[in-house]
């Protein structure tokens, strides 16, 4: 037994602990890009997550198939426990999708959170949040990656070598005007074919292109042809609810392939609570926790620990290990809203027969005001998604909402869009009995200015390619429900305590690197998870190099395997 | 969400000793314990019967005999002693216990409880609250004076109803109702507050439980009052399915006719002890305890049946609102689904629509079309639309899955937007309609 004084100066008793060249924190798609990159690079790792269960299985058969022929379809689409009736309010379709109901439970009980005006989603499941994500991928370029103290050139192995393991689809080709946008230095499957309203929205903007607007194919970490044991996507509709194929990447795949690799360990079924620096006597760093199902304490103990817990987990457990409890930490989103774009040329058609719910275009939309900034957004069928949802947003009686979204629907196409995360002035507090209260803020003088703006620039530019923005439908979403945080640990050249160096270290915490976006110390518009993954590859790969360097910290033998 | 907070309660709660378990509140209070994972000991006079009753482990006990800490060997360590048992004469006539005798056989309990570490939940009554017109309420409150000053637990219920069999006050109240033939409305009314026994219990197990909010006083009954004679009318209409005629009397005429019968020879004489109580029945604000405890009260029409729920009455709400969303003859499947997901996800209880809405659904369209007007049939209607869209009939209803052109389309759109205008034109009248819904059925919420 080791006996410890933790940063509160409480003495515990932990078992024996097992031991790795490095300890990774989190099982989602940083933690498994690091986890990948240290065994590449013939470290042992320790993967430690919080093990809950993934989504569930969706039925073989397509989503139109069911729907209008399967009485029990309901099973799936409300779910046995009526899981879909359940959070009227939810800010996002996934929460409200029943095979999703693990993806996210328990995560605000473990983490004691408190929001207040603001959507913090988290998951204690093998691969996290990519359980549910959008799929989109993108390089951030130089521009993006203004205030990193971090060079394009750095990142763009890992991007390839991300890019190669996850597998990506979309166009490349020079004529697609997003294609440089969403980097070409990476290898694409072919984008999946559009449905009939996206191919049309294209091909107008591709005869005049609208001033300021780039419309081009999304690209998405979905698969058209099988790749490493998945399945090319086949149209089968269900990618809201999960994908069956497993076209749509995960983490929790890699995961599930990591398990047969040498030096890999992975503890499930664990919540850390803290990191301990490298320790003086033994020049090894500890993750310290309890074992969820049991209780009992935990101690893993590595050369390295790299921090993957998502930003506001990552930031809970590097801020308290350093003692900072009470202390506002910023927290960045990338601001989000939702609208709907109506294609009159297409008013009386049928459904797409062949739905597909992941982004299908996605566009840019430089801001006027500011020549280097932009907001980035993805365009949607509507036909993967249930028609309630649409429905639970008109302000009409219910049974002419219902037949307004039927007779509008097949001419449809909703929208997200992105900002970049300098309007948010949310934070973070860590309180006195280690429980995290989230306060999100918008900045209240440029914001609301900005949101009409783009509203009135977007409504412009659509409106030329032959798409109505719908009256009303222009929604801005509370802070967080974009579900893309960040910047809680974020990496600096000259970082103060609790901030990180150029290669992830804390300061203040020798030995524990921060590989999620914590370390981003800004959120551009631009989609985030595919550079954050590639930014746990190059820390993780700094970090082997380091070890191998004969850094005075690595035991003269590779650490056993426990 | 749920109505029960027993059911909120780990299996193996704990030890619970019940006096007074066969009567009317013991019988549902034992079987809703043992339901909820309670090991239970019964005092009382008799055994309490039933599948309950042979769960459950008994102890004879009468108050006129004060219990010692032998009686209990055997009985093994006791979490909690919920005190029912009481003498309900309201005055001193007839053979009986003394005021002294309650008081001492409750000190005694006090005692046990006390030396065994268990909690003691003292089930009072609202008259206790008064200015001790009878002596049932005084011995009640001189009861919590001694169980508040050694820091138990005081429940004062309001009136007691429902369950699967009628006993106590309730039981007598549906007698009278059942054989007479007019209902008589005192006037000034008398207000009641009534409680569901099951919700009663579940309150009692609540205050028991590991999760207890801190000892003191707990008011137990629908935070809003009901006239006596529309309480008695929800016996007739829901409980004994009678419809006997509500007649007006003005108390004073009451008390004329009492005195009158008391001077005629052969005469029966009319006691108006019980309704001068009844009169007296100070009002209770129950929303603290309520709250506390996480009780939401359940409405007379359903209480009153012996289930003491109305699936029924959530089944022909779901298939009018399935209907009104445009399903022309929703299954039973569906329906069934609706009445699950309304008592899983929901609190359960109907919204109460009226009749006419629940044989024209249409009719609901000048309620649903006022913008933010009324939440609670919104939030029931978005339930059931994305329960009526995940079946094939729904589908169909809500998808076009076939081209239809440009034309029908918007003819369909545009009938619809008229429809809607003319709906907003009636609303005025149908929110009318609306409020009048906590009719005298007594089908009103609690929020």
């Amino acid at each position: 037994m080791e006996r410890i004084v933790c940063a509160d100066r409480t003495l515990i008793s932990l078992p024996d602990g097992v031991s790795a060249d490095i300890v990774v924190i989190g099982a989602g798609p940083a933690g498994v890009a690091a986890a990948c990159a240290g065994l590449d690079a013939g470290l042992s790792v320790v993967l430690v997550d919080g093990g809950g269960p993934g989504i569930e299985a969706v039925p073989d058969r397509g989503l139109v198939e069911v729907r209008s022929r399967d009485p029990e379809q309901w099973r799936v689409l409300v779910g046995t426990d009526f899981h879909a009736l359940r959070g009227d309010g939810a800010a996002t379709p996934k929460l409200r999708a029943p095979t999703n109901r693990h993806v996210f439970a328990g995560y605000a009980d473990a983490y004691g959170l408190r929001e207040d005006d603001f959507l913090a989603l988290g998951s204690l499941s093998g691969g996290g949040l990519s359980n549910a994500w959008g799929a989109g991928v993108a390089c951030y370029d130089a521009d993006d990656l203004a205030g990193f103290p971090v060079a394009l050139a750095e990142l763009e192995p890992s991007f390839r070598t991300v890019a190669a393991r996850i597998g990506i689809s979309g166009c490349v080709e020079p004529d697609d005007a997003m294609a440089a946008f969403f980097g070409t230095a990476v290898d694409v499957q072919p984008a999946p074919d559009l449905n009939e309203n996206a191919r049309r929205l294209l091909a107008r903007y591709g005869r005049r292109p609208p001033p300021g607007l780039r419309l081009g194919r999304s690209r998405n970490a979905i698969l058209t042809r099988d790749h490493a044991g998945r399945q090319g996507c086949n149209r089968c509709g269900w990618c809201l609810w999960g994908c069956g194929r497993k076209s749509i990447y995960s983490a929790r795949y890699d995961l599930e392939r990591l398990h047969g690799r040498a030096g890999f360990r992975y503890i499930g079924d664990a919540f850390i609570e803290r990191v301990l620096p490298r320790s003086e006597d033994d020049g090894m760093c500890r993750a310290v926790g309890r074992v969820r199902s049991t209780g009992s304490a935990l101690v893993v103990r590595g050369a390295r620990i790299l921090v993957a817990g998502g930003a506001i987990g990552t930031g809970r457990i590097v801020h308290d290990s350093l003692g900072r409890r009470g202390r506002p930490i910023p927290l960045l989103t990338t601001p989000a809203v939702g609208f709907a774009l109506w294609m009159p040329e297409r008013f009386g058609a049928a459904a797409e027969p062949q739905p597909f719910g992941l982004a299908q275009l996605s566009f840019r939309l430089t801001d006027p005001e500011r020549a280097d900034g932009y907001v980035f957004g993805n365009i949607f069928g509507t036909d993967a998604l249930p028609a309630s949802e649409l429905v639970r947003h008109v302000p009409l009686s219910r049974p002419a909402a219902i037949r307004l979204i039927r007779g509008l629907m097949p001419s449809l196409l909703v929208a997200n869009l992105f900002m970049p995360s300098d309007h948010g002035a949310h934070r973070l507090e860590i309180r006195a009995d280690g429980g995290i209260d989230v306060v999100g803020r918008y900045d209240e003088d440029g914001f609301p200015a900005k949101l009409a703006r783009v509203r009135k620039g977007l409504a412009r530019a659509f409106r030329r390619c032959g798409a109505v923005m719908l009256p009303g439908s222009y929604k801005p979403t509370i802070p967080g429900a974009d579900v893309h945080y960040g910047g809680t640990v974020p990496m600096r050249s000259a970082p103060q305590v609790g901030e990180a160096w150029p290669d992830g270290r804390v300061e203040g915490l020798p030995g524990v690197h921060v590989v999620d976006a914590a370390a981003f110390p800004r959120l551009p518009a631009k989609p985030h998870t595919f550079t954050m993954m590639a930014n746990a590859d190059r820390i993780t790969r700094l970090v082997a190099r380091s070890l191998a360097n004969g850094d005075a910290s690595r035991p003269a033998s590779p650490a056993p395997i426990l | 969400m749920a109505l029960s907070s027993a059911s909120g309660n780990e299996p193996e709660n704990g030890h619970l000793l019940v006096t007074g378990a066969a009567g009317y509140i013991g019988r549902v209070l034992v079987a809703r314990a043992l339901a909820a994972g309670w090991r239970v000991t019964a005092l009382s006079r008799t055994a309490p019967g039933g599948a309950a009753g042979r769960r459950c482990r008994f102890i004879p006990y009468d108050l006129a005999r004060p219990i010692d800490a032998a009686a209990l060997d055997g009985a093994g360590k006791v979490d909690a002693v919920v005190h029912l048992a009481a003498d309900t004469r309201i005055d001193e006539q007839g053979p009986g216990l003394s005021e002294e005798d309650e008081v001492a056989a409750a000190r005694a309990l006090l005692a046990v409880a006390s030396a065994g570490g268990a909690r003691f939940i003292f089930v009072s009554s609202q008259s206790a609250g008064a200015g001790a017109e009878t002596r049932y309420s005084r011995v009640k409150r001189r009861i919590e004076e001694v169980v508040t000053g050694a820091g138990g637990y005081v429940v004062r219920p309001g009136m007691v109803y429902g369950g699967p069999q009628a006993a106590g006050l309730f039981g007598i109240l549906c007698g009278l109702v059942a054989r007479s033939p007019v209902i008589p409305a005192l006037r000034p009314a008398p207000q009641v507050q009534p409680i569901h026994v099951a919700d009663l219990c579940d309150g009692m197990l609540t205050l028991a439980g590991v999760s207890a909010p801190p000892p003191g006083r707990y008011d137990i009954a629908d935070p809003d009052p009901v006239p006596f004679d529309r309480f008695l009318a929800a016996i007739a209409r829901h409980r004994v399915r009678r419809s006997p005629l509500l007649v007006p009397v003005p108390y004073a005429l009451l008390v004329a006719a009492a005195r009158i019968a008391a001077r005629v020879p052969f005469l029966p004489t009319l006691d108006l002890g019980r309704v001068e109580a009844l009169r007296r029945l100070p009002a209770m604000d129950t929303r603290p305890s309520m709250v506390a405890l996480g009780l939401i009260p359940r409405p007379l029409a359903d209480g009153m049946r012996p289930s003491g729920r109305s699936r029924r009455r959530l089944a022909a709400e779901g298939a009018a609102l399935f209907r009104y969303l445009g399903a022309a003859a929703p299954g039973k499947g569906l329906v069934r689904r609706y009445v699950r997901a309304i008592e899983s996800v929901d609190d359960g209880v109907p919204l109460g629509l009226p009749a006419p809405m629940l044989a024209m659904p249409a009719l609901l369209r000048p309620i649903d079309a006022f913008p933010g007007a009324t939440g609670w049939l919104r939030l029931r209607l978005n339930m059931a639309a994305t329960l009526l869209e995940a079946t094939p009939a729904g589908d169909a209803l809500f998808v076009a899955r076939r081209p239809r052109g440009i034309l029908p389309t918007a003819i369909d759109i545009g009938l619809t937007l008229v429809a809607d205008g003319l709906a907003l034109v009636l609303s005025p009248l149908a929110k009318w309609v609306w409020a009048k819904r906590a009719g005298p059925d007594g089908t009103h919420r609690v929020r």
